[in-house]
């Protein structure tokens, strides 16, 4: 799994590649930890580059957007593939994160 | 309040009134009846005393008148002179010792008419008969004006005076008797004289007084004009009246006696005495030949103290026969009610159930003895039933053991241990009517490649189908190992059965083996309901009718044998009459459609699924009512022969590290083993969720592990196992998450195994010795391998 930062405004944008799992997932949390420390409060993944995911990274994302939450912040998806939109859907994830198709509709729903 | 009283009191109580309104009209009745009585014996024996005084008075008083009267016959008839009439007077006083004197009073001038007032008298002077005195009566006494003259004259006949003392005579009472003497025919008759006797009455007052009735009763005498001529008060004697005293008293009753009596009647009285002043009765009778009247007075107390003693006595006898009956009554009643609180007690420990205790002995042969007898059988029949009852339960505690050990043995000759070969499923269920039941169900393997399996249904229901039903599947089990022809098969268990056949009992049967590399069934069937068959698309058809009779009955029947090829993912179902002829509480039955459909629907589910689902369905379509009939389901599903089925497996080290190595696997099972890429993507997040979860949790040491996986692809789905060496870790245990709350409120735990059943159609979990099996499947949509 590789992982990419930009900054696009107020913004802090993730990119995501490779697989998502137990393996993996300890890295995404610990860099989202780490911005969520220095005071990030809008973050974008961006998973068009994700392959796979298991509830080990699901649990990072809704671990992320709580914490978020309670702190006025706010965490959006994009552009997730089939596969893993489906576990998603399956983990019933779906309806309480903040997804969008495309990146600058979720850039939009952060409020760039 | 009587109700809650003894038995004693109430007898006591009812007794002892009725008693005393019983004894009161007696005492009553009696008191009425002898104060009659004795007033009635009062009346008499107070007339009798009057009437022997008045006979000792009128004895004397009629010698007194036989005097006055012959004296005057003298007088009239002859004519004497003065002396002779002088010496007929003193013969006649002489020789009468009642009369004081006697004197003849001429009327004016009748004898001498020179002379206006003549009259010789002669009387006793001092009382002797020597004593006799005589003197004349001239005009110095004009006796012409003397009571006793006019009114013996006025009367024309005899008539006594009015009592009245004398002076001349000592002072003492007295009184005359008047005979006037007539001369003469018709009118020129005219008085000549009038004879007169004196009498005292001094022994009147000796008559009288003594008189005595009772203690203070007494007698008095009236004149005609009511003065008390003698009487216990002197008085009043001579001086009073009786109407005198009752006018002092006031006394209305007195003044009525006074005028009866003073009119000559005869009467028996209430009156309160002049002299006590207590109530009493007075008898009153005339005194003839006087116009007097003899009264006799009886003190009420004194004639009634007998009947007072008498009462007294009646009381005191009525109290003490009142204790006499109080003691009866109460030893009575003691007696009744002793033996029933006995009883009572007895009953009471009979009630808890205490019937050693027994019933105390009574020995009086009235009711209570009878009630005793009646509780003493009824304890020995209570015992007898209890004994009767223990023993019956004991008994029937015993069948029940043994019929639950039948149970036990006969679901326990049913083989349970199904086949796992992947080349095919079978499952099923019994579950008897009763606690053994007829049905039967087997499977076994007679070669490597040939599975025998067989559902039958014996004619009857209980111990004797069960027995029957023990007796067929072990024969039909020998003689199929023994030989590979179903009608054969089916020939011989009839042959046998039938032979040794006493109960006319049958079995219907239906006997198959299948080839699981080619999936060829071969088949008999012995009057058996005929089974159904699932294809892969849902679409159910059943077999064709039976190939034969049911068997145990004609020893030489002949059956038939049917084929029929099994396509991968095809199933069969075999039942018995009991899923389709159960019935709801309302009657209705399960019938064949509702199988059909349920079985129709069933289209990948493992064979074990649908075994239960059937079963389930039975039960709540039965809702409760008892089944009828044994149910048994056998469901046979065929995946393929062995040489259609690919398996890959991976032996992965339990480390989370290894998680990258199930892309890779994946892909190589989706290439292999012809999967989709959607089918393969659900291959690896199942197998990736369950690894990570038995290296997180399934380890209780830091030793290295492996994790062996297998996935193989049969005919229309994925079979996938886990095994891992780990300790006991069952992932169906942790609670599914609700998917439905926000993230926010959801635990995280059970996620994984929430993904992995969404994407799986099974899971399964086993510890089979020291490893944890999880068996997972997944329907490919009916895709045949590639």
């Amino acid at each position: 799994m590789e992982i990419t930062q930009e900054k696009i405004g107020a913004i802090t944008v993730l990119a995501v590649q490779g697989s998502l799992d137990a393996s993996t997932s300890a890295a995404l949390e610990q860099r989202l930890a780490a911005l969520l420390d220095t005071g990030e409060r809008r973050l974008l993944c961006d998973l068009a580059g994700l392959t796979y995911v298991s509830s080990a990274g699901l649990r990072v994302f809704v671990s992320a957007s709580k914490k978020l939450k309670a702190q006025a912040g706010q965490l959006a998806l994009c552009a997730l593939s089939a596969q893993v939109q489906r576990v998603f859907d399956l983990a019933g994830f779906s309806a309480f994160l903040t997804i969008r198709p495309a990146r600058e509709e979720a850039l939009a729903a952060l409020g760039a | 309040m009587f109700r809650t009283r003894s038995i004693a009191l109430k007898l006591i109580l009812s007794i002892v009134s009725a008693t005393t309104v019983i004894f009161a009209c007696i005492f009553w009745y009696n008191y009425r009846v002898s104060r009659e009585l004795i007033e009635r014996h009062a009346e008499e024996n107070a007339g009798n005393i009057a009437l022997a005084a008045a006979g000792r008075v009128q004895t004397v008083l009629g010698r007194v008148e036989t005097l006055g009267r012959t004296t005057a016959r003298f007088v009239e008839t002859g004519n004497l002179d003065h002396d002779a009439l002088e010496r007929l007077l003193r013969d006649m006083v002489g020789g009468n010792g009642e009369a004081y004197g006697m004197g003849v009073s001429f009327a004016p001038f009748a004898l001498d008419p020179g002379r206006r007032l003549n009259a010789p008298y002669v009387y006793r002077k001092g009382g002797a008969h020597e004593g006799l005195a005589t003197l004349s009566l001239d005009e110095a006494y004009d006796y012409t004006q003397q009571e006793w003259y006019t009114a013996a004259e006025a009367a024309r006949a005899p008539v006594w005076s009015e009592p009245y003392f004398d002076k001349g005579a000592g002072n003492a009472l007295m009184t005359t008797y008047s005979v006037p003497i007539y001369r003469g025919d018709g009118p020129a008759q005219r008085l000549f004289a009038i004879v007169t006797v004196d009498v005292a009455l001094d022994w009147l007052e000796r008559i009288v007084s003594p008189l005595r009735v009772f203690q203070n009763g007494y007698g008095f005498l009236l004149s005609h004009r009511g003065t008390f001529l003698t009487h216990p008060l002197p008085a009043l004697v001579m001086k009073q009246t009786i109407f005198d005293v009752a006018t002092a008293r006031g006394d209305q009753n007195l003044m009525g006696i006074g005028r009866r009596m003073v009119a000559g009647e005869r009467g028996f009285v209430l009156h309160r005495s002049v002299l006590t002043g207590k109530d009493g009765f007075v008898f009153f009778m005339p005194l003839e030949p006087t116009r007097w009247s003899i009264g006799i007075v009886c003190p009420e107390d004194e004639l009634f103290a007998d009947v007072y003693r008498l009462n007294k006595v009646m009381f005191t006898l009525g109290f003490a026969g009142f204790a006499i009956l109080l003691g009866v009554i109460v030893l009575i009643a003691g007696s009744i009610t002793r033996p029933l609180r006995t009883l009572a007690e007895a009953a009471s420990n009979i009630g808890l159930g205490q019937l050693d205790r027994g019933v105390p002995v009574i020995t009086s042969r009235d009711e209570v003895g009878d009630l005793a007898g009646v509780l003493t059988q009824m304890v020995a029949s209570l015992r007898q039933y209890v004994k009767n009852l223990t023993e019956t339960t004991a008994a029937k505690e015993r069948i029940e053991s043994e019929l639950k050990i039948a149970h036990d043995i006969q679901l326990g000759s049913l083989p349970t241990s199904f086949p796992t070969r992947p080349e095919l499923e079978l499952h099923a269920v019994l579950t008897p009517a009763r606690e053994v039941g007829g049905d039967l169900y087997d499977f076994f393997w007679s070669g490597e490649r040939t599975l025998c399996f067989a559902v039958g249904d014996v004619s009857d229901k209980g111990v004797a189908a069960a027995l029957f039903m023990a007796t067929t599947k072990t024969l039909h089990k020998i003689v199929a190992l023994a030989n590979d022809d179903p009608s054969e098969v089916m020939a011989e268990t009839n042959r046998t059965l039938a032979a040794e056949n006493r109960a006319d009992m049958f079995v219907t049967l239906f006997s198959a083996r299948l080839d699981v590399e080619t999936g060829e069934v071969r088949y008999c069937n012995a009057g058996h309901n005929p089974p159904l068959r699932l294809a892969p698309d849902g679409q159910v058809s059943a077999l064709g009718a039976a190939t034969g009779p049911a068997a145990g009955i004609f020893e030489d029947a002949r059956y038939g044998e049917e084929r029929l090829l099994l396509a991968p993912g095809e199933a069969l179902v075999l039942f018995t009459d009991g899923v389709t002829e159960a019935r709801d509480p309302a009657g209705a039955m399960y019938g064949d459609d509702r199988l059909e459909a349920l079985v129709g629907r069933g289209v990948g589910l493992s064979a074990q699924a649908l075994t239960t689902a059937i079963e389930h369905d039975v039960v709540s379509f039965a809702a409760g009512a008892a089944p009828a009939d044994d149910v048994t389901i056998l469901v046979l599903r065929y995946l393929g022969g062995k040489s259609a089925a690919r398996t890959e497996t991976l032996s992965l080290d339990a480390r989370i590290e290894s998680l990258p190595q199930l892309e890779p696997f994946c892909a190589r099972c989706a290439e292999r083993l012809g999967l989709s890429p959607s089918v393969g993507a659900d291959l690896r997040l199942a197998l990736d969720e369950l690894v990570t979860n038995t290296i997180c949790y399934g380890y209780e040491d830091q030793a290295p592990h492996q994790i062996e996986i297998a996935v193989a692809r049969l005919a229309d789905e994925l079979r996938i196992t886990l095994e891992d060496d780990g300790r006991p870790f069952d992932p169906l245990g942790v609670a599914a998450p609700d998917t439905t709350q926000p993230l926010e409120e959801r635990a995280t735990g059970g996620l994984g195994l929430h993904l992995v059943k969404k994407v799986m159609d099974d899971v399964a979990y086993e510890r089979r010795g020291t490893r944890n099996v999880i068996r997972l499947r997944k329907r490919l949509g009916g895709t045949g391998p590639a």
